[in-house]
């Protein structure tokens, strides 16, 4: 094993390493009512939330996240989960010593706003008292407000915008401990879901509640059920979605599916980098496996979340990424079959692995809840056509840019790549040239339909076709004899910058145009890192490629 | 190269006869040089780098400029030309085609295609939108996004158009924008323009020594906003003209439909006994019988009688209900922005016999917005002189402060922070308007341009007073007895049918206010035939007319998609109108180019 392998070796295991906690242990007895119970009796309760119908698991969940940007939350020294945290502000919402209004529970990540808050910028959790005192924060969130009535579809930016986000936060854990959100019984008429009070289940509810305060669990389990019992029998013509779908709904939850698909194919990279000699068939085919079942788990979660909600899995950016990491792997194992090479899956497991765990561990700014989608988007063959042949063109790119960084190490490390890999790389591209001229394509046409008119230069429009001259630049180049393969795998990895640009640039960076639904904010330092180790990859590669004069 | 099995004489000699064609003659070396690959390569790569640079500008400045500096500007235009030549050269450069080039000729003239329907479409069609209502009338005209300037010649009195648009052209007092005016000597000097015209109310001398006209600034530092306005009374009353004279402004201002300023002769009187407000909270015990559902939505009333009845909160607000001897109206819907406190709602309860009589119930009295009434503090003849104002500020038929406020005081309102400035009272001087442009506290605005008239022919030469020209309005400029008419604004199309808007609907997600979809309903007629038919538009699915099969292919056929709504009036809504003559050109040029991609990469051809 030489260094290279060494420190891709090592690569992997921070990656390991940084990985959040799968699970916690069960709560403390520190936390004063959460501890005697297990409030997972209440997760298939349906509930009605952001304007669909969800299990009460995933409700808690996305809540704390929503509200303190973690999966759990230190309580007096106990790590308590979203469940039993959000299940005790529901069945005691007037705990006193402390009060929930005196917990840090609130997210403020923004410097700048602690700064300007007085707030103590080494902190993350504020509490609701600590928050609302400030005249200050107060005063942003109006002006907020403000910019928000005179124009709604302005986005907020700066200070604005996160004093916003802090105000929606205070209004959620307001809405929780009213009791307002939870809304879990269905009307005699009309659309809204009514709150347990509202829809007489206050009985229930109360029994519920005294048996939480009281710390009697057994019989917090049977109001539980008898809530969900009396939830089953209310349903009418507008019920809870099938039962099947809120058990895979909590299923999908529990068993983070892509987790454990990074997880494998980063094993079925590990033994690929570190097999020699003897060993290099058998090697190849234990990646094969677990790359193979790191991609089964990962279709299975794909499929998951097209059930449960209804449309293909590429509605916003979250889902995006854990897509192109699907499409990187589809491709490579494609390419496999046919070359049995072991470049494509070499090529493909870094950036299915990175992608994943971004997606994973950053919750904030890859936004994992299934949400409703913008009218213009809820119309299933045009996604599926056109933004699936876009994403899958991403992927591509995205395999080139692993087999590109496969031909450009061995430059580094002083071996001559094989005009195999190049050609490997041409391949990749080939696909990735046609899926998205297709699928830019099919992006004016759509928008014919939807907007009324096929090209308008919105930005989303000419970044996809500044990607697509860029890699026809790169593949005519080839053609007419002016860069080789070296020439071919640097403008992979530069090329796939005008990716990066039209897949995350124009919604986080740029921020105009129609493609609005895509906007978000965030992993602008994470961009910035990427294409900074990308461009320092390549130098390194065109100085060891002069100095050694290798080939 | 020849792995399709092809003798291997044949591409020697083919590569000799194409060198040989070029050795020979001048026009085939011309079309190599036009079709060679490095002319490609610097196309592809000036035109990827410039529209990248393109959505940089338009994130820094707009969409517009974008489009004039980059997308629609000429060169860039010129550009693309250069590009056609250069995919139709490399197809001829191939001549004699083999099969092996069927995808690559497809795919380039799929890309010819393409942009020969671009411009079609740029040159032929139009884009625009209306907006249309389900109480309005009939639309037979196109909003289109082209700056036009309509200038009336004083020579012919006829109308010339032609295309302005004054932030592109950004005219300043260095370098001004000269446009001559047809059939006369003159000249129009555009020299500054803004984007942001306001109306701004000024006091003029008038004809009438009994007008009386103030001016007020209400400014809100939290809002960072100002507002001017100015108010004049009627002199209506006065016996020597007997008309209201010119330039008398309303004596009534509309504070964002929220609350009214009035101004009277003398403040009005409210009765005493005004009628009582309660104030009943969600989830509370009933006050006076009224109650309010936890959630906010449901309004139960409970008489003496032991009468009970609900009612949905959102139709019956500002309606009389009967509540035995009593009725009440209400008033309000307080929601904090809290979500903490609970909502509450304020409840007028009538006396019967004092407003029984004009309003029955169910029937809705527009008048329960917080107002100001001002009045003049002094006699007529000393109004002007005295810069002394009443006012009484009240909500629903009760005063609740009065007072008298100075000329340069200010006080506080009691809506939210707004406070209102004293700026000038005035007697005999009448409230006009000026188009100005706004301080960066003012709201709204129109884009407009400054501009004058010269007549550069006169000894000396002659210029005109000037004045903001603001979009949507006509101003005349004058120069001695010439009077010039300037219209600004965005070009309306005539279509040859009407479209008007039977039904609107917004579905919304379950539970929330999100929209899930936008249906519209809508009529066309045929303006010549009489005919009518309807069209739904619903997002991804526009409506087209005529429409039909071919109309659709071809493009020749008006399409209206779903564009705007506006959230706080579902009776409107706009649509995007696209008439595309290249739309056939545009879809089979696509279609070859995915096709001929993938041909050329996946279709080897059999020998």
């Amino acid at each position: 094993m030489n260094r290279s392998t060494l420190a891709l070796l090592l690569s992997f295991l921070g990656f390991f390493l940084l990985q959040p906690r799968t699970s916690t242990a069960s709560p403390p007895a520190a936390v004063p009512g959460i501890a005697h119970f297990s409030p997972s009796v209440l997760e298939m309760l349906t509930i009605q939330e952001g304007g669909r119908k969800k299990p009460y698991l995933v409700f808690s969940e996305e809540t704390l996240r929503s509200l303190s940007g973690k999966a759990s939350l230190l309580l007096e020294g106990a790590r308590v989960d979203a469940l039993p945290l959000i299940t005790g502000i529901w069945m005691d919402p007037s705990a006193i010593l402390p009060s929930w209004k005196e917990r840090e529970l609130i997210l403020v990540s923004n410097r700048p706003l602690k700064q300007l808050l007085g707030l103590d910028p080494a902190r993350k959790l504020f509490s609701y008292n600590e928050l609302t005192a400030s005249d200050l924060l107060a005063k942003k969130i109006a002006e907020a407000a403000e910019s928000r009535r005179r124009d709604p579809k302005a986005r907020l930016v700066g200070l604005q915008k996160e004093a916003s986000d802090v105000a929606m936060r205070l209004a959620l854990l307001g809405s929780l401990l009213s009791g307002d959100a939870f809304r879990i019984l269905p009307p005699a008429s009309g659309h809204e879901w009514l709150t347990a009070e509202q829809g007489e289940a206050s009985p229930i509810l109360g029994e519920m509640r005294t048996s939480w305060k009281g710390r009697d669990s057994q019989q917090f389990t049977d109001a539980s059920q008898k809530l969900i019992h009396s939830q089953q029998t209310l349903v009418s013509a507008e019920g809870p979605p099938a039962h099947w779908k809120l058990s895979l709904e909590v299923l999908y939850q529990k068993s983070h599916p892509f987790r454990w698909a990074w997880i494998l194919y980063a094993v079925a990279g590990i033994i690929l980098l570190t097999a020699s000699g003897g060993w290099m068939k058998t090697a190849y085919r234990a990646a094969w496996f677990f790359a193979g079942c790191g991609f089964i788990l990962q279709a299975v979660g794909l499929l998951s979340r097209v059930l449960i909600a209804g449309r293909p899995p590429v509605t916003n950016m979250y889902e995006s990424v854990i897509w192109v990491a699907f499409g990187t792997i589809l491709f490579s194992l494609i390419f496999e079959s046919i070359y049995r090479a072991g470049t494509f899956l070499l090529g493909a497991v870094p950036v299915a692995v990175a992608s994943l765990i971004i997606a994973d561990s950053q919750p904030m700014i890859l936004d994992r809840s299934i949400h409703p989608l913008t009218p213009v988007l809820r119309d299933n063959f045009w996604l599926t056509t056109h933004v699936l042949s876009i994403t899958l063109s991403y992927a591509a790119f995205a395999l080139a840019l692993g087999v590109a960084h496969v031909a450009l190490g061995r430059i580094i490390v002083g071996k001559k790549p094989s005009e195999a890999i190049y050609h490997y790389l041409y391949k990749t591209l080939q696909v990735g040239v046609l899926l998205l001229a297709t699928g830019t394509i099919l992006g004016g046409v759509w928008a014919n339909y939807s907007w009324g008119r096929f090209w308008d230069w919105d930005p989303k429009e000419t970044w996809a076709l500044t990607a697509l001259l860029g890699y026809l630049f790169l593949l005519h180049g080839r053609i007419s004899g002016l860069w080789g393969g070296f020439g071919l795998a640097v403008g992979s990895v530069i090329a796939f910058l005008s990716v990066l640009m039209a897949w995350y640039g124009v919604n986080f960076v740029l921020g105009a145009g129609l493609h609005s639904y895509g906007f978000g904010t965030g992993g602008f330092p994470l961009v910035a890192i990427f294409v900074t180790l990308e461009l320092l990859y390549v130098l390194s590669a065109f100085l060891r490629r002069r100095n050694r004069r290798v080939y | 190269m020849s792995s399709d099995g092809t003798p291997i004489t044949r591409p020697l000699s083919r590569a000799g006869m194409i060198a040989e064609r070029q050795r020979r003659y001048p026009l085939w070396r011309l079309i190599h040089l036009l079709g060679s690959l490095k002319l490609a390569l610097l196309l592809l790569a000036t035109i990827a780098i410039a529209i990248g640079a393109a959505t940089f500008t338009e994130a820094h400045f707009d969409a517009a400029v974008a489009r004039a500096w980059i997308y629609k500007a000429p060169w860039f235009i010129a550009w693309l030309g250069v590009l056609c030549i250069n995919l139709f050269a490399v197809t001829l450069t191939r001549w004699p085609w083999q099969k092996k080039h069927t995808g690559f000729i497809i795919t380039h003239y799929g890309i010819i295609t393409l942009l020969i329907g671009a411009v079609i479409g740029s040159r032929l069609g139009f884009e625009g939108n209306v907006t249309l209502r389900t109480d309005g009338q009939p639309q037979r005209r196109i909003i289109t996004d082209i700056s036009t300037l309509q200038i009336e010649s004083p020579a012919d009195s006829y109308l010339y158009l032609l295309p302005f648009d004054a932030k592109l052209a950004h005219p300043t007092e260095k370098h001004p924008k000269r446009l001559s005016i047809p059939g006369t000597k003159l000249e129009m000097v555009i020299d500054d323009s803004s984007e942001h015209l306001i109306r701004h109310p000024r006091l003029q001398e008038g004809t009438s020594p009994n007008v009386k006209s103030l001016l007020l600034d209400c400014s809100s530092s939290n809002l960072n906003q100002e507002l001017p306005i100015g108010l004049g009374l009627k002199a209506g009353s006065d016996p020597v003209s007997g008309s209201p004279p010119a330039g008398d402004a309303p004596d009534r201002y509309d504070f964002f439909g929220l609350a009214s300023i009035t101004f009277h002769e003398e403040l009005p009187h409210h009765g005493e006994k005004g009628n009582e407000l309660l104030d009943v909270t969600a989830g509370s015990p009933p006050v006076q019988g009224v109650s309010l559902s936890r959630d906010g939505r449901l309004v139960t009333i409970r008489s003496d009688a032991d009468l009970s009845a609900t009612y949905d909160r959102s139709e019956i607000m500002n309606k009389v209900l009967a509540l035995g001897t009593h009725r009440i109206v209400v008033r309000e819907y307080l929601t904090n922005s809290t979500p903490v406190t609970p909502p509450s709602i304020r409840v007028e309860i009538q006396a019967h016999e004092d407003k029984g009589a004009g309003v029955g119930e169910g029937e809705t009295i527009a008048d329960s917005k917080p107002w100001l009434e001002l009045a003049p503090a002094a006699k007529t003849q000393e109004y002007g002189h005295s810069g002394e104002i009443a006012w009484q500020l009240g909500r629903s038929g009760e005063v609740t402060s009065s007072g008298i406020l100075k000329q340069g005081d200010s006080m506080p309102l009691g809506w939210a922070d707004w406070r209102l400035k004293l700026r000038e009272v005035a007697t005999g001087k009448s409230v006009t308007s000026v188009m100005e442009p706004g301080s960066s506290k003012e709201q709204g605005g129109v884009p407009g341009f400054h501009a004058y008239l010269i007549d550069p022919s006169a000894n000396p030469p002659l210029r005109g007073d000037s004045s903001w020209v603001a979009s949507g309005e006509v101003t005349p400029l004058l120069l001695g007895n010439d009077l010039v008419r300037v219209g600004y604004g965005l070009e309306l199309r005539p279509i040859p049918f009407s479209i008007s808007l039977k039904d609107f609907q917004v579905p919304r997600d379950e539970g929330t206010e999100t929209p899930s979809d936008f249906r519209a309903t809508v009529q066309f007629k045929n303006l010549a035939t009489g005919a009518e038919s309807t069209g739904l538009i619903r997002m991804n699915h526009p409506a087209s007319y005529p429409g039909g099969l071919i109309a659709n292919m071809t493009g020749i056929n008006y399409k209206f998609s779903q564009a705007e709504w506006n959230p706080r009036d579902l009776k409107e809504t706009t649509l995007q109108v696209l008439y595309d003559p290249g739309w056939f050109f545009k879809w089979t040029g696509s279609l070859a180019i995915c096709l001929g991609i993938a041909t050329m990469f996946y279709i080897k051809p059999r020998s």
